[in-house]
């Protein structure tokens, strides 16, 4: 068995030219680019599918627990129906983004161009869905608020979006940071060629 | 301090501590955007800090330890925007072109990249040839720390060597 003493490796570590000239590994960044497709392309079907199927749920809850309590407030119905416009639109944005899924070449740069294009729908999702968070706030609040309800489980509903909004803020920055470094690895990968 | 001396002190230094820059930035980050995104970063932070420079070290220890210190707070806040995947997995995109490749100088770098960020610290000042004490005033651990955790990483990087392969070398 041959082993290397540490005074070979700092041997070898003092050769190292002061300019050192990079190459890159073109199996290693096809992969890694294979790899951030595959991921923005499940996380991205992933949030459409919860986004359909919560305001799908919710408003459903919504309307038959109004059924079987025989009363319901306007407010509550305007709740439900925005959840299920939300649901419907996301539903065509899911649709749409799927038949643009072909158009991308079978390459490095067309795998990279399909994972930006993934992750600024995503970011744009992010923005939809912060807007969105609006009127059903706002829907909540009221319907909540015309039940007759004590103040402190209304400031409690205040509460959970002002969360939910920040929260919404924090993964918006996430998603905005890895589609900025998505386009700088393709900037760098056409300096590259 | 006037900006223009400061200017000058850091075309100095860039060009002085070149080699030390480029060995930190290959050892913390791995994608050619990620290094030119840590170069930048260590680069201002070290122009930033010549108005504080007292002289009561080399430049060079006071520029590796800006440097070391910028790649460590660089590598933690890139982890929190990590796609979950951790950088010791990550196969390498760089490598040195042909006529600088050395492959046994590619197999420390990588060995390097597998260490937490103070091992590597300590690993890039020990192949640099820094002493005890050196090493205790830029990273702030007592010297007898390091003392045994330079002792763990040389055991390491010997026993890591036994499955290089040499090729018939």
């Amino acid at each position: 068995m041959i082993t290397m003493e540490f005074e070979e490796m700092k041997r070898i570590w003092d050769t190292q030219n002061n300019e050192p000239v990079y190459a890159i590994n073109e199996e290693a960044l096809r992969k890694r680019i294979e790899g951030k497709k595959k991921q923005v392309s499940y996380t991205t079907g992933l949030s459409e599918l919860i986004i359909i199927g919560a305001n799908i749920l919710a408003a459903g809850i919504i309307m038959v627990s109004g059924a079987i309590e025989g009363k319901q407030s306007t407010f509550a119905y305007l709740l439900a129906a925005a959840m299920v416009l939300t649901a419907v639109f996301m539903a065509v944005s899911r649709i749409r983004r799927m038949r643009s899924e072909d158009r991308f070449e079978a390459s490095m740069l067309g795998d990279l161009d399909h994972a930006i294009a993934n992750a600024r729908y995503q970011v744009w999702l992010a923005t939809a869905g912060r807007w969105g968070l609006l009127p059903i706030a706002l829907f909540t609040t009221l319907s909540v608020w015309d039940d007759g309800t004590t103040w402190w489980k209304l400031l409690l509903v205040l509460a959970f979006f002002v969360a939910a909004y920040f929260l919404s803020g924090k993964e918006y920055k996430c998603i905005k940071h890895r589609k900025n470094k998505l386009e700088a690895l393709r900037d760098n990968l056409q300096k590259q060629n | 301090m006037t900006q223009q001396q400061q200017n000058s002190i850091f075309e100095d230094w860039l060009a002085r501590y070149r080699g030390m820059f480029f060995k930190v930035v290959r050892a913390y980050a791995f994608t050619p955007a990620d290094q030119d995104d840590l170069f930048q970063e260590i680069a201002v932070q070290v122009w930033r800090s010549i108005p504080s420079f007292r002289e009561e070290s080399s430049a060079g220890t006071w520029v590796y330890r800006i440097a070391l210190n910028t790649a460590m707070k660089w590598i933690r806040k890139e982890r929190r925007h990590q796609d979950g995947q951790p950088y010791e997995h990550l196969e390498h995109l760089l490598t040195t072109k042909e006529a600088y490749v050395d492959d046994r100088l590619e197999w420390l770098y990588e060995e390097i990249a597998r260490m937490n960020e103070a091992d590597r610290a300590i690993t890039l000042l020990l192949l640099d040839g820094f002493s005890y004490k050196e090493m205790s005033d830029i990273l702030g651990i007592s010297e007898s720390h390091i003392g045994v955790k330079i002792h763990r990483i040389k055991k390491h990087l010997i026993t890591k060597s036994e499955n290089y392969d040499y090729h018939g070398i």
